[in-house]
């Protein structure tokens, strides 16, 4: 069963002569596991289509269902809980909070969710050395290079028991290396159960995905099941 | 690299239902602090506002309360006195209060006029041990008589007789040795020659001091502290709260701008926040919470600063008010709740623009952009009522004569008050209308405020506010001190 089902969605902004169709009749599941990467033009409605999937936008037209339940029938608090307890964002520009360390950062969803202050920094802490962040904990967002702030923001997206990554641009801030790690960590969440779905420019990490979706002008107009990727296709030699 | 994240599951008991209960605010406290220890600077203004505030408002307490002699001047530690003038039986009537009340301590007053002078001063006898006079007299240096051919003076009467310690003070054809110098801390204007108890053998004033026995009555001529103080309820305290509450309207209201435009450079912050899943009510409290962090800081900043200012200034209020003042006698039943006043405001202020950035959608929020200003639609209806009403109670309390009208006045001054907060906006808007052939900055300048009029309406009305004040006070002195006969 699907985890992440996006059923007609529909959405445009503002009225009349100026009313923009961002998304129309997008129809996408990501199961368990799954990695969809997104791919498409400026203005193609990526971005769109990730918030609408991560209840931080209402869809005009359609249903976005998460493990099932329709966002449409939560009220703000429980989308809020959504988001707390199963859905995680990776944005392009890290968006981590400015006077909070590392480890607040990541901690914070949880200390959000009612976890005591000390569970939720064991928790963060875990979650920031599986990431090889251990020794960075105690940093400051501004004290940390970009690929350290962006595995901050994944790391901060896959704290506690969330089911469901939404990854935009998140290495198009990032030189090639660290771009690589990135999806790399994520493709890790992915191996570990959950869903992901990753907006990017770059065809080449795209390949790391299980589907590529293509958008223009807020419709699918592709989908492509990509060749097996280098780690895969290590992998193979290793396990003949 | 090796990734290794696990799934942690946190069980229903771990997790509260909403909003995070106290993990939630406590997180949600931090990060304001923090935020406020990174970016103090640009809440400087308020900052600021508040510390010259409190710091005012406790000079002013300060000085406003203690500038009056104290409410036991004259009475020392008693609560009851009775003042005798000179008659032969004297003696008689000091035995028979003495014989009704128990302990007394009697002061003698013997007027007299310094030589070459029109100016007077006593022979006072009084035992510095007394039971209830040792408030009244102090010791500045040497020692008090003991003997009757010692005497301790005030410093005007050592000035005025050139005396000097181990000299002789002649008075009535007798010499007395100077021991010491004294003063009255009641009233530092109190000339007196203080000699030992029953050497003032004529006295023109007796003060016997006693606490009345429950049960006893005495004659009208007996005057506590309470009968002699003033009874208007307009007493400093009450004035200074009053000046304390409309300084910290008017700060809330400068505020309120100050907080919206920081609330709004922190929407991106915001937003994060919002798709972490925060609730709008831990927006909200984040928001709230900056206020407060503000105010506190500001108005124990505010405190320290107004402690030390009124203790370098105690010296000059001790010397135009003609008493002593103690080093800590501050009216902290004004400056503790002018310092919660403050904090207060602060929060209130904060609430404005937290309950709009929870309305912000995430997505808006996360992009940076404020969102457009909605046009307002409010009714000038109540402003004008507002304003109708200051003048109609106005008219009446001008028109009442043998000093009436005071309620009338204070609910006039009331509505104009919510009148010019009511019509700020609108002044604002109809400031933008008529720019249309201002130059081009200043249009620019008044189409912006009245773009976002909401938190510009509020500066105006703390400045149309700040204005008013200064005319009634202008007025008033005017109306007051305008005959140079007075």
């Amino acid at each position: 069963m699907s985890f992440l089902e996006l059923q007609q969605v529909s959405k445009s902004y503002g009225e009349g002569q100026t009313e923009v169709h961002a998304l129309s009749n997008i129809t996408l599941s990501v199961d368990r596991g799954g990695l969809v990467a997104v791919m498409g033009p400026s203005g193609s409605g990526k971005s769109t289509l990730l918030t609408i999937a991560g209840s931080l936008e209402e869809p005009t037209e359609g249903e976005v269902l998460i493990d099932g339940q329709p966002l449409s029938s939560l009220s703000r608090n429980e989308k809020a809980r959504l988001r707390r307890r199963t859905v995680g964002f990776v944005f392009q520009d890290f968006n981590l909070l400015a006077g909070l360390t590392a480890v607040e950062n990541v901690s914070l969803p949880l200390e959000l969710d009612g976890v005591g202050a000390r569970r939720a920094r064991v928790a963060g802490l875990q979650a920031l050395e599986d990431l090889g962040l251990a020794d960075r904990a105690g940093h400051f967002p501004d004290e940390l290079s970009g690929g350290e702030r962006q595995r901050v923001a994944i790391a901060r997206a896959v704290v506690g028991d969330r089911h469901l990554v939404l990854a935009d641009e998140p290495s198009g801030a990032l030189d090639s290396t660290n771009g690589e790690a990135v999806m790399r960590m994520i493709l890790a969440a992915c191996k570990r159960g959950l869903a992901a779905i990753v907006v990017t420019h770059d065809a080449q990490l795209a390949s790391w995905a299980d589907r590529v979706v293509f958008l223009r002008d807020g419709r699918i107009v592709d989908q492509t099941i990509p060749p097996p990727s280098p780690e895969a296709l290590l992998q193979d030699v290793r396990n003949p | 690299m090796t990734v290794m994240t696990r799934p942690r599951e946190f069980s229903a008991a771990e997790r509260l239902p909403d909003n995070g209960g106290r993990p939630g605010r406590r997180a949600m406290t931090r990060w304001a602090w923090r935020l406020f220890r990174r970016e103090w600077r640009q809440q400087l203004l308020v900052l600021a506002l508040i510390v010259v505030a409190v710091a005012a408002t406790v000079i002013g307490a300060a000085a406003a309360t203690n500038s009056p002699p104290p409410k036991n001047a004259g009475f020392g530690t008693a609560q009851d006195l009775v003042t005798l003038g000179p008659s032969p039986a004297l003696a008689h009537q000091i035995a028979a209060v003495e014989h009704r009340v128990g302990r007394v301590d009697v002061i003698e007053n013997q007027s007299l006029i310094i030589p070459g002078t029109i100016e007077a001063y006593d022979l006072r006898s009084q035992n510095p041990h007394g039971a209830f006079g040792q408030p009244m007299l102090a010791l500045v240096s040497g020692r008090y008589p003991t003997t009757t051919s010692q005497v301790a003076v005030t410093a005007g009467v050592a000035a005025a007789f050139r005396l000097h310690f181990g000299g002789t003070f002649s008075e009535g054809g007798t010499s007395r040795r100077v021991v010491g110098i004294v003063e009255n801390p009641q009233s530092l204007l109190d000339a007196f020659a203080l000699v030992i108890p029953g050497q003032v053998h004529a006295p023109t004033q007796v003060t016997v001091l006693f606490d009345k026995p429950p049960g006893v009555r005495l004659g009208p001529n007996v005057v506590t502290p309470s009968s002699v103080s003033n009874n208007n309820p307009l007493n400093p305290e009450t004035i200074v709260m009053a000046l304390a509450t409309l300084g910290m309207l008017l700060i809330a209201l400068v505020a309120v701008g100050g907080f919206t435009v920081l609330a709004q450079r922190r929407l991106r912050s915001i937003g994060m926040l919002g798709s972490l899943g925060a609730t709008d009510r831990n927006i909200r409290l984040v928001v709230r919470m900056n206020g407060v962090v503000v105010g506190v800081v500001g108005t124990l900043l505010g405190a320290v600063l107004g402690v030390l200012a009124w203790l370098a200034y105690r010296p000059h209020v001790e010397a135009s008010s003609h008493h002593l003042i103690g080093l800590w006698a501050l009216p902290w039943a004004v400056i503790g709740p002018s310092m919660g006043l403050a904090v207060l405001a602060t929060y209130f202020a904060a609430s404005r623009p937290a309950r709009a950035m929870a309305k912000v959608p995430i997505v808006t929020a996360l992009s940076g952009r404020p969102p457009s200003p909605k046009p307002a639609h409010r009714s000038i209806v109540p402003g004008v009522l507002a304003i109708v009403a200051a003048i109609l109670l106005l008219g009446v309390s001008g028109a009442s004569s043998h000093g009436g009208g005071m309620p009338e006045l204070i609910f006039g001054l009331v509505a104009l008050i919510v009148a010019v907060i009511l019509l700020a906006p609108l002044c604002v808007s109809a400031l933008a209308r008529v720019s249309s052939r201002a130059p081009i900055g200043l249009r620019l300048a008044l189409r912006d405020l009245a773009r976002y009029r909401s938190r510009s309406s509020t500066a105006l009305a703390a400045v149309a506010l700040g204005v008013l004040i200064a005319v009634i006070v202008a007025v008033a002195a005017a109306a007051r001190y305008g005959n140079v006969l007075d």
